[in-house]
């Protein structure tokens, strides 16, 4: 054989052989996160605060999932049933699996967890164990429960310290220190991320590029020029909404803030040079939110600026770094439109994020999110005092509030959250803003990053191979 | 079994791998493509089927619904699937595309085609999708490996059943061969014949009759042919052996012949010329055969092996013995011309430097020219050898008509010719060239009605070293002669007996292991020694007798022989020259001896002293040549002179040499430190070292 015909012949062969595996690329094995904010502790049940629940969803396994949104898969149980009623529910646990060296998910461990989580949902059921496998009986239909079950908060868990929850994740909380938190993989896969670096980073300046995977806890515009130029931008539906809390007891002043503050003026000012797209909402629910409304509030201003001579209302500014001067102009404007002044007073995240009451601000730009397709968390800020944003009660949406967790009928539900959306709009307690849509950046080398799978992209890391 | 399918694989494995990479990448490739379009018409008819719904979640924007439907119409061979909407007034749809799936970029391998999504008649959009080729040949190969495997199995299955027919042929074939071979090996050629019968009839039926089968036939004929034809060539060479063999042996009772031919004088005339011719014709027969045994065997008469057209030392007396043999045969017609080559004690071991084939065609010439000078075929041509100081001489003699004297003095020129039919007169002219050439002359002396003469003189060579030039004995040597052939003892005998000195004889190499030594032994050894693997040069190697040795043989033509010699240090006589080789008797050291040494050097003068006075020899002695022809007179011209090379006043030892020579003295001798070659000049001056000789 010709000795060139049978280089060919071999280089094709090796062709082919490569396009069957396609050769993997020698990568760094720490997924490495930056992030301005570190979690001080990770249990299930803060799996509504965006950082914990990025890190529960490598840690944590809940009972079911539902990627697609529609049908439900479990890696937890090895085999699961349900009768057509919706009454009974067959679950048969895999006791392979560990929470860590020394804990397992066994029969004793399950039996339990979903005795106490099942009574979350609903004190009216049953147990029962036969061969491997536990029956739970409900008395009444429960369509909901499976749902229920996806929940993060609802993931088995046990507590390993006082601030560490070990899930059926394959990753486990390493160390939390000040400025980094690591997560380690339980059992190591060829290809794969054995370990998980979250890094606390303050300031804007000198941000590392070098090593960093993730860097979608950052705003858009705040990820280095390289990063957006070289990784995989993909652009998701942020589960937030930009509200303006209207903090004042006198229903009047608060009508004439509502109607009269211009949005698209208070954003820009608000945020001050920074450019991000927006999507304006006309409620407080974020569109992928049942209920929620796009287009802009209605707003009828009608001034008095006599009768508001001497009304100043202070705006909490807890992006004081750059928007100060942008701020004061706004309060100028809006003083010479309704002769309402407006003070601008700095305050930290601290005294925001604080349930200390009374507020010292009346005014104050929050975001409302969640952390799953459930309106009711964008409803605590109201509903729960404890939690609310307000020196006063709101009673009537308290009370609605405080019954939702008895419903189960999802168009009875659906009707308490508009009951509870035109309250808020009648009583002028919110002007909705925007919903931002948020850009995240993906090393262009990891193979299995897949969206649309939820609606909330933090990715499991443990799934990504190069 | 396990070697025909060891075979059958050795043979086809190669094109069995190659059948087999190219059915593996063929299928491979079919299956991902038809993977690839089924992927794609999954697609599409999910498209189709859920495009309603799409329109209703999309036309209100609800970007999950959407999400989730288009998890609906995917598979899971679609890599991504990207939905770019239109734009319309009023659309609450907020995004500008909707992905879902892997978001992985792997240019070059992935698939992106863009169909429009129509829903009830209406383009929503596009929506985009991408197939990812690593991960569908990934995907099929899981899925086709079993396949493969099974594939390999069967393709080795249909290989080794398919080429079973072929292979037992084929080892057939090779057991056939194999026999053969050995047979040949073995020398049983008569055999192959039968062996190619019996295997051919072993042999595949669809074999018999081809012209493969036919082919082995007609080898099988070549082969029982040269078979026969080595046979003959082998009893040829034997026949050819045995004749060499039989010219080797009859020269030494020839030998024996020659030698007595010096005795029969007392015999009458015809008697005599009976006797020689008879003899002539024993040895005109032995060199006959051994001519043919030279040419067959290509062994070259050339004592350096080397028969060019260069000058060669060469043995004269053999040269011209082969002529007078051809010669003989050539005019055996003619049987009342006597052609005879006269050998003497002075024909012994004369060398010249000439180019063989040149000298035999001058001699032949002479000899032609002789005879066709004698009329009526009738006369005597007669060759005589001989030497004359430093010149060999060659006499051709006849008693033909003789040449005129007006063209006796014109002989030798170009063209010129006397007598010859048809003669060109090139034959004297290119003689006397040639000769001329050698340094060598040619006469012609001729007398009309008498005869003709033709004298060669062509320059002498120095002798071999391997060669014998005389026999030293003294009284006291014993002679030992250790040959097979009783004449060669006779021949001996004869020669050693009026020395009356002990000879010894023996027969064999055991006789000779058995002979207790003496002190001065002279052995004179045949060379082949019938019935015995040992050589003559072998048992004088064993018994360590070379420096006593001398080796008589017919075979004194052998290079190898020589070679031996002169490793050894050995003296050979040609066995035809036996009776011919100069014997040199020294008297008894008993009675007083007389040398002469003329040297300046103090210490060999008493070193020669000392050894003399041992000797018994009375030694005299001169510092310079002038003192020494003071005494010339007083000193017998049979006393042996050795003289320095190096004298004072820068006298050279060989021009006092000269001198003596001509003033008569037979035995001068040169004494010197230097090399002998540095007297080769002076041939007839016998060169000695510093050492006394006695």
């Amino acid at each position: 054989m010709d000795f060139f015909f049978k280089i060919k012949i071999n280089l094709v062969f090796l062709l082919f052989v490569f396009s069957l595996t396609s050769c993997a690329k020698n990568k760094d094995d720490n997924y490495e996160i930056l992030s301005r904010w570190l979690a001080p502790e990770i249990k299930t049940k803060l799996a509504h605060v965006n950082l914990v629940y990025h890190v529960l969803k490598q840690t944590h396994e809940p009972l079911f999932r539902r990627d697609d949104g529609e049908n439900f898969t479990s890696k937890v149980l090895k085999k699961w049933s349900r009768s057509i009623d919706y009454k009974e529910y067959n679950f048969c646990p895999n006791t392979t699996l560990i929470f860590n060296d020394k804990a397992r998910f066994d029969k004793s461990f399950f039996l339990n967890y979903i005795i106490e989580t099942t009574k979350k949902f609903d004190k009216d059921f049953k147990v029962t164990e036969e061969n491997d496998c536990f029956k739970i009986k409900f008395s009444k239909q429960q369509k909901n429960y499976l749902d229920f079950l996806t929940w993060y908060e609802n993931a088995p868990t046990l507590q390993r310290t006082e601030n560490v929850e070990d899930g059926l994740g394959e990753f486990y909380v390493d160390k939390i220190e000040n400025d980094k938190m690591i997560l380690k993989r339980k059992k190591n896969i060829h290809n794969a991320f054995s370990k998980i670096t979250i890094y606390k980073i303050n300031s804007d300046k000198n941000i590392p590029t070098k090593n960093i995977e993730d860097f979608n806890f950052f705003n858009p515009e705040d990820i280095p020029e390289e990063i957006r130029k070289k990784y995989t931008k993909v652009n998701i539906l942020d589960l937030k909404s930009v509200v303006l809390i209207i903090n004042h007891p006198d229903n009047k002043i608060r009508q004439c803030l509502y109607n009269c503050i211009d949005t698209d003026e208070l954003l820009h000012s608000f945020y001050y040079n920074k450019k991000f797209w927006f999507i304006p909402i006309a409620s407080i629910l974020p569109i992928g939110i049942s209920g929620a409304q796009k287009g802009r509030p209605l707003q009828t201003c009608k001034t008095n600026k006599r009768k508001f001579r001497n009304v100043e209302v202070v705006f909490g500014n807890w992006f004081s770094e750059i928007n100060q001067d942008a701020m004061l102009k706004f309060s100028e404007n809006f003083y010479n439109k309704t002769g309402i002044r407006i003070k601008i007073k700095k305050i930290t995240v601290e005294e925001l994020i604080s349930r200390k009451k009374p507020k010292s601000y009346n005014l104050t730009i929050i975001v409302l999110d969640a952390t799953r397709n459930d309106p009711l968390a964008f409803f605590e800020v109201f509903g729960d005092f404890q939690k609310s944003e307000y020196n006063f009660r709101i009673q009537e949406i308290e009370k609605i509030y405080n019954s939702l967790s008895c419903v189960t009928n999802e168009k009875e539900k659906s009707l308490l959250y508009d009951k509870m959306i035109k309250i808020i709009k009648d009583k002028h307690l919110v002007l909705p803003l925007c919903q931002t849509i948020k850009t995240m950046y993906y090393p262009p080398w990891i193979k299995n990053i897949t969206v649309g799978r939820g609606f909330l992209q933090y990715p499991e890391v443990a799934e990504f191979r190069w | 079994m396990v070697k025909i399918l060891g075979r059958i694989f050795s043979y086809n494995w190669k094109y069995y791998t190659a059948s087999l990479i190219a059915f593996i990448i063929f299928w491979q490739i079919f299956s991902v493509f038809s993977v690839i379009k089924v992927s794609e018409d999954k697609l599409l008819t999910a498209m189709r089927q859920n495009a309603a719904y799409f329109e209703k979640a999309f036309l209100e924007g609800d970007v999950f619904e959407t999400q989730r439907i288009m998890w609906r119409i995917t598979n899971e061979n679609i890599k991504r699937i990207i939905f770019h909407p239109v734009e319309f007034k009023d659309s609450k749809w907020i995004f500008k595309e909707a992905i879902v799936g892997n978001i992985y970029e792997r240019p070059y391998f992935q698939i992106k085609r863009s169909v429009p999504f129509i829903s009830n008649g209406v383009e929503l959009g596009t929506l985009d999708y991408v197939i990812d080729i690593i991960d569908i040949n990934s995907f099929v190969l899981s899925q086709n490996y079993a396949l493969f495997i099974t594939i390999t199995i069967f393709f080795i299955g249909l290989l080794l059943l398919s080429n079973i027919g072929a292979i037992k042929t084929i080892l057939s074939i090779e057991k056939s061969v194999n026999e053969i071979n050995k047979l040949m090996e073995s020398g049983e050629y008569s055999e192959i014949e039968g062996s190619i019968e019996r295997s051919l009839k072993a042999m595949p039926q669809n074999l018999k009759d081809t012209p493969f089968a036919d082919l082995v036939n007609k080898v099988s004929e070549v082969l029982q042919k040269t078979s026969k034809l080595e046979i003959e060539l082998a009893i040829s060479k034997t026949i050819s052996d045995l004749s060499a063999q039989v010219a080797h042996d009859i020269r030494s009772p020839l030998a024996a012949l020659d030698s007595s031919l010096n005795y029969i004088s007392q015999l009458p005339e015809e008697k005599r010329i009976i006797i020689r011719n008879a003899i002539n014709r024993i040895r005109d027969i032995a060199n006959n055969l051994l001519e043919k045994y030279r040419y067959n065997s290509n062994e070259k008469f050339d004592f350096d092996n080397n028969q060019t057209k260069n000058l060669k030392t060469c043995l004269i007396s053999t040269i011209i013995d082969q002529v007078i043999t051809e010669k003989r045969l050539q005019y055996k017609t003619k049987p009342q011309i006597n052609i005879d080559f006269e050998l003497t004690n002075n024909s012994y071991g004369l060398f010249s430097n000439i180019d063989l084939v040149e000298f035999k065609r001058i001699i032949s010439n002479l000899v032609n020219n002789s005879v066709e000078a004698i009329p009526y075929d009738k006369g005597n041509i007669k060759v005589i050898l001989s030497s004359e100081d430093e010149y060999v001489i060659v006499k051709v003699k006849d008693d033909g008509r003789g040449i005129p004297p007006e063209i006796l003095s014109r002989l030798g020129e170009k063209g010129l010719t006397f007598n010859k039919k048809g003669g060109s007169g090139l034959g004297l002219y290119h003689s006397k060239t040639t000769l001329e050439r050698w340094s060598g002359k040619l006469e012609i002396n001729s007398e009309l009605n008498k005869g003709t003469e033709i004298i060669i003189k062509i320059p002498k060579a120095k002798t071999p070293d391997w060669f014998c030039e005389s026999i030293n004995i003294d009284s006291k040597t014993k002679i030992i002669v250790v040959d097979d052939d009783e004449t060669i003892h006779n021949i001996w005998e004869d020669r050693f007996k009026k020395y009356n000195i002990e000879i010894i004889h023996l027969y064999n190499p055991n006789d000779l292991k058995h002979y207790t030594k003496t002190e001065k032994e002279l052995y004179l050894i045949d060379y082949e020694l019938k019935g015995y693997n040992e050589s003559g040069l072998d048992l004088i190697k064993e018994l360590n007798i070379s420096d006593k040795s001398i080796l008589v043989s017919s075979h004194f033509e052998s290079e190898i022989i020589i070679e031996r010699c002169r490793k050894l240090n050995i003296k050979l006589i040609p066995k035809t020259l036996s009776g011919f080789v100069p014997v040199i008797f020294t008297e008894d050291e008993n009675k007083v001896k007389e040398v002469v040494l003329i040297d300046d050097d103090e210490l060999v003068l008493m070193n020669w002293q000392i050894s003399a006075k041992k000797k018994g020899i009375k030694l005299i002695k001169y510092k310079n040549s002038k003192d020494f022809y003071k005494d010339i007179d007083k000193i017998d011209k049979e006393t042996p002179i050795y003289i320095d090379s190096e004298l004072e006043e820068g006298q050279k030892g060989e021009d006092i040499a000269k001198d003596l020579r001509e003033k008569g003295f037979k035995k001068i001798i040169l004494e010197t430190g230097h090399q002998s070659e540095r007297f080769k000049d002076i041939s007839w001056l016998k060169i000695v070292g510093k050492e006394p000789p006695f």
